[in-house]
């Protein structure tokens, strides 16, 4: 019987309070990426946010609490759980996205035999072209395949 | 729900709250995740009641995430690839977050490496810390872990103290060492090798890197067990606590992280007898 993540994939015991509260939050997602690699005031993040700013204002103080964010000297900035945070929120979406630009052709694919590295880093696929053979080109992806095999460090 | 038009930020966001901010969809999503069901499988794999599973997979064939098949419904493949990623996402923030005290007392926001877009691997980690009772608690690690290691790649911040006791080992067993070094600890590791009374010859391979910045992180990692150190937000290493695992995953992870590493140091020196 041929190996499948999805039939081994156990998430039940994992308890989803801390990603529900960021993800599901327009304002705290907001928060988290705004600040990502830089620090501001608060002028600065009420400017860039289309938000309220006793939101803003709130939404930092929680994500004080919740150790993500930090205030020095009046400046805001991602704890180092916050940075981290931030990174793979960040890469979650690139995914989102390479998926979703490949929609047909994934759904079209048996994806039984991915990993769950190759699942984790899609989003390398997002700009990449789909080549398809045709009628009039039935051997397209063969030849590409083999030219790219035969030259491997000239691109086409 | 997918296609171009989501192909946005708030759009995904959305899309994400949709799918998580429900227990009960998040059970029927999981659900069908292992294996497509018909409504009778998914009430007696989940336990919801039958109004909760329609009202849940009536949404979800709206939104286009699930399929009906002959009563048998399934997840499209975009969604399994989707849901994958975020089951994984909550795994690294659940690890951040048992772990924020810690990880905050350290510097990781100067770390950029694409492996830590995904740290879900730690999540199988272990913190080991030093005590007042046991202060090389974390040092013996690497003795205990090393010795009878076949490969270890390493990034190492400090010089080992019993460095001789080290070489002993590596030259009676075929080893294949790859270490990368700041360049103060490169230069006393290499004369150390080259003052080492070598008894027989061996078959071990070991190289060295230079680097010539500072280190941000401190790795050992073997087929067995990745041990994984920080630098305090102070600058200095803090050789008092790792995470230890022995994971598959989370080796395959570490390597990773050494390869990238590997990437921004000099070339290899490779010591011989």
């Amino acid at each position: 019987m041929k190996h499948c993540l999805f039939d081994e994939l156990d998430f039940s015991e994992d308890t989803f309070d801390l990603t529900r509260y960021i993800l599901t939050s327009e304002i705290r997602l907001d928060l988290l990426l705004n600040l990502y690699d830089t620090s501001k005031v608060l002028d600065e993040i009420k400017s860039e946010l289309n938000k309220k700013p006793e939101n803003i204002l709130r939404s930092l103080n929680e994500l004080i609490d919740r150790k993500l964010v930090v205030k020095s000297d009046k400046k805001y900035f991602l704890s180092s759980t916050g940075h981290l945070l931030a990174m793979n929120i960040i890469k979650l979406f690139d995914n989102w996205n390479s998926i979703d630009n490949h929609f047909d052709f994934w759904q079209k694919h048996s994806i039984n035999s991915f990993t769950s590295k190759f699942i984790k880093k899609i989003h390398i696929w997002e700009n990449a072209e789909l080549m398809e053979s045709d009628t009039i080109e039935f051997d397209k992806t063969l030849r590409v395949f083999l030219k790219i095999c035969m030259n491997p460090d000239k691109s086409i | 729900m997918f296609k171009n038009e989501l192909n946005d930020f708030k759009n995904i966001q959305k899309e994400i709250k949709f799918l998580t901010n429900s227990d009960n969809r998040l059970k029927i999503l999981h659900c069908l995740l292992n294996s497509p069901q018909t409504l009778k499988g998914i009430h007696e794999k989940t336990g919801l009641n039958n109004s909760s599973i329609s009202i849940n997979i009536s949404s979800l064939e709206s939104k286009g995430y699930v399929v009906n098949i002959n009563n048998i419904f399934y997840l499209t493949h975009a969604s399994k690839l989707i849901l994958t990623n975020i089951f994984y996402l909550n795994k690294s923030i659940n690890f951040l977050d048992k772990n924020a005290d810690f990880l905050n007392m350290h510097k990781l926001d100067n770390l950029k490496f694409d492996a830590l877009k995904d740290i879900s691997p730690l999540e199988s980690s272990e913190l080991i810390e030093s005590t007042p009772f046991d202060i090389f608690k974390t040092v013996k690690l690497y003795k205990e872990f090393g010795f009878g290691s076949e490969s270890i790649k390493t990034i190492f911040p400090f010089m080992y103290p019993q460095i001789n006791e080290i070489f002993t080992d590596w030259f009676e067993n075929d080893v294949e060492i790859e270490l990368i070094l700041e360049k103060k600890v490169s230069n006393a590791f290499i004369e150390s090798f080259n003052n080492y009374k070598f008894d027989k010859e061996s078959n071990s391979k070991i190289s060295v890197k230079t680097i010539q910045k500072g280190l941000d992180l401190a790795l050992f990692v073997t087929d067995e067990v990745i041990i994984l150190g920080f630098y305090k937000n102070d600058g200095k290493f803090d050789a008092n606590a790792v995470y230890i695992s022995k994971e598959k995953e989370a080796i395959l992870w570490g390597m990773d992280i050494f390869e990238e590493y590997k990437n921004v140091a000099s070339e290899y020196i490779y010591l011989k007898e």
